[in-house]
């Protein structure tokens, strides 16, 4: 028997509806570690609830989704969906970590500050070798310099740079991007997706990104995942995928984005 | 006016003890009514759905009804399910709810002004409710609701003055005391007003310090 | 629990129903004298003249930092005493005042100073843009206020003046304490009368409830019949 590589993320037929409206309507997709997956599809199409879902801000109506084996947010018991306490759900959590579009970096703290938060209030991780490794991380997102900075200070491409090193000094298993480029003026975008490339190339980390940025989806990414009206559509070789779509949906997709 | 002088050098002591009166009071309700109020508030934007109603019920009557009638309501009532109360115990109770149900709603207002995003981050870092609360939302919270909170202090100091209805021995209370012992109104009413001022006035000082401290980088 | 009469309330209606009536009365009355004041004082508050200002100010940070109970005292027992000693008697005659009467002026005299904030905050809301249109038709520093402030600013206050409101009327129970017998009066006098204490208490917090709720009310739906908004 050939080995199997337990899966870093498991998604199996979830499903979740918003009142009448069903936003998935049974997504499964399984992710290898240190995979880079990019998510693409219309506004709408569930993308970024299924992101959520990973991470449980958004609980799921139906289907499981495992991160390294552990259910997320509930637990079977006799056949029914138990959901998890709030601690075990906190601990989760805190393995994979999440960068939003809006940046979602706390106001009242520095970058640094931003950074070591999570080690020293979640992880028990001692201040200084959390401040040593938050400077770290920092550097690494070409920032050293603004580590006493407060987020109003910063642009919009210096504060989301800090929020994917405040996501890295996590250690997390998986890293989860909700288009985190789309609150970004034009001309700030590459110094984020620069740095998501780098980390990508690293191949240290499973990466799950929903993104707009066709070229990211392209050159980065292992594999593309195309999401329509709740369902995943197509997925594959990214290059291979663009230039040669199958589905209708995803050629009608590609189009609509040449135009544009 | 020699008299005048004279009367009011040999009353202060009393004053001065009714002030003591009222500072204790004073202190209680602020701090009564802002654990309550905390709790409150937070419970009416993140509680279980049961606990929202109850809360929204208890801050809407109370702040609907004149804080005499709810002070009276107490002290009236308790003694009917068996509970002593004095006129003291009364007016903390009574104005700390009052203050709880308004500080309630500062904190309600405060929280809700907190970007959807904040919480989600501190939940994807893995925070439970409480370290959350205590470390992301509330630093947030603290510049929306310290002026307000001022206010509602300044308000429950005032407020102490209607332990004078049920006799507590407060700053109104041997105030009056004194101008009807003495017959000399006027020179007394003003001294307590000056006093009641200072003290509102050094209130709005501590308020404005905590705002500053509560300032961070804009 | 108890023995619940409730019988008693509509014994004594005519009593509650009088206590309405001098709580709205005195609500009515103050709140349009301290509104007049409050708009004077803002307008002094604003004006740029120091010896406008000054005063102004000094009254509203007076005021508001004093307790309502020791303003009611000093009108209703501090002033005839002084008075009758030093006035001559038409005057004193002229500013003395019973309970209800003492009660409605030291509620404008205190609520005038409220008022004076939240209309303060109204006339700094009211852009230059249009005061400087209306200057530019020609009218003069009142008629810019008559016309352009005045009515832009309301619009931008009513829901402050709303809740001013209605702490004014709460803050009617206070006439209790000189033996105006005003709703609170009423229900203290029930209670010790007849040890009727839930019901009396209860029956009258609810009045002041649907008061405070309908006074609300009304100011909301004068808020929606104004159409245009700034």
């Amino acid at each position: 028997m050939a080995d199997v590589i337990q899966p870093m993320v498991e998604i199996v037929d979830v499903r979740k509806r918003f009142g009448d409206n069903e936003v998935l309507k049974g997504v499964s997709l399984t992710i290898t570690p240190g995979e880079v997956v990019s998510i693409i599809g219309p506004s709408g199409s569930g993308k970024t609830t299924l992101l959520r879902c990973i991470n449980f801000l958004e609980t799921y109506d139906g289907g499981w989704i495992r991160v390294n084996g552990e259910p997320v947010g509930y637990r079977e018991k006799g056949g029914a969906r138990v959901p998890l306490k709030e601690k075990d759900v906190a601990k989760l959590r805190a393995e994979t970590a999440m960068v939003f579009q809006q940046f979602n970096l706390f106001p009242h703290m520095t970058a640094l500050g931003n950074v070591t938060f999570g080690p020293t209030h979640v992880r028990g991780v001692a201040k200084d070798a959390a401040k040593e490794r938050g400077l770290e991380l920092l550097a690494r997102v070409g920032l050293r310099e603004k580590a006493d900075s407060y987020p109003a200070q910063l642009s919009g491409g210096q504060q989301q740079r800090v929020a994917i090193a405040r996501a890295l000094a996590m250690d997390p298993k998986v890293m989860l991007f909700d288009e985190v480029t789309s609150a970004l003026d034009p001309e700030l975008v590459g110094e984020v997706l620069a740095v998501m490339q780098g980390l990508a190339d690293s191949h240290g980390v499973t990466m799950i990104v929903v993104t707009h940025e066709m070229h990211f989806a392209r050159d980065a990414a292992d594999r593309l995942v195309f999401m329509d009206g709740g369902v995943v559509v197509e997925q594959g070789v990214p290059a291979a995928m663009i230039e040669d779509p199958q589905s209708e949906r995803l050629k009608a997709f590609l189009r609509r984005f040449h135009n544009a | 006016m020699e008299k005048t002088l004279s009367a009011i050098a040999q009353n202060l002591d009393l004053m001065l003890g009714g002030l003591g009166v009222t500072l204790v009071l004073s202190v209680l309700i602020i701090f009564f009514g802002t654990i309550i109020g905390f709790l409150g508030g937070m419970g009416l934007t993140s509680g279980p759905r049961w606990l929202k109603a109850l809360l929204r019920v208890y801050v809407d009557i109370v702040r609907g009804t004149p804080l005499l009638v709810l002070m009276f309501l107490l002290f009236y009532l308790m003694p009917e399910f068996g509970v002593d109360i004095t006129g003291f115990q009364t007016v903390v109770v009574a104005l700390s709810l009052f203050a709880g149900a308004h500080i309630s709603e500062i904190v309600r207002g405060a929280l809700t002004g907190i970007p959807k995003g904040q919480a989600d981050a501190a939940k994807a870092l893995g925070l439970t409710y409480w370290p959350m609360m205590r470390e992301i939302m509330i630093p947030q919270a603290m510049p929306a609701v310290v002026p307000p909170w001022t206010n509602t202090a300044i308000e429950m100091v005032k407020g102490t003055s209607l332990a004078f209805l049920l006799s507590v021995s407060d700053l109104l209370f041997e105030t009056q005391n004194v101008v009807e012992r003495t017959g000399i109104a006027l020179p007394f009413y003003f001294t307590a007003a000056l006093i009641y001022l200072a003290v509102n006035l050094l209130l709005s000082r501590f308020g404005h310090w905590l705002e500053q401290r509560n300032r961070y980088a804009a | 629990m108890f023995d619940l009469d409730w019988n008693i309330v509509l014994r004594y209606q005519d009593l509650i129903v009088e206590g309405v009536i001098i709580a709205l009365r005195m609500t009515l009355i103050s709140f349009a004298i301290g509104s007049v004041l409050g708009l004077l004082l803002a307008y002094a508050r604003t004006s740029g003249r120091s010896w406008l200002e000054t005063p102004a100010t000094a009254y509203v940070e007076f005021l508001r930092n004093i307790p309502l109970l020791l303003i009611v005292l000093i009108y209703y027992f501090g002033l005839p005493m002084v008075a009758y000693k030093n006035f001559p008697d038409w005057l004193a005659d002229a500013v003395v005042f019973d309970g209800e009467g003492s009660m409605i002026v030291a509620l404008s005299l205190y609520y005038a100073a409220y008022l004076c904030e939240v209309f303060r905050a109204g006339i700094l809301s009211v852009g230059r843009r249009y005061l400087d249109a209306g200057k530019s038709i020609g009218l003069t520093n009142v008629g810019v206020a008559r016309y352009i402030t005045v009515p832009i600013m309301f619009r931008s206050v009513l829901p402050s003046l709303t809740n001013t409101a209605i702490s004014l009327f709460k803050d009617t129970s206070i006439a209790m304490a000189i033996a105006v017998p005003e709703l609170t009066f009423a229900a203290r006098k029930i209670s010790t009368d007849t040890f009727k204490v839930f019901e009396a208490w209860l029956t009258v917090g609810a009045i002041y409830l649907v008061i405070a709720w309908l006074i609300g009310a009304v100011m909301r739906a004068l808020e929606r019949r104004i159409k245009w908004s700034v």
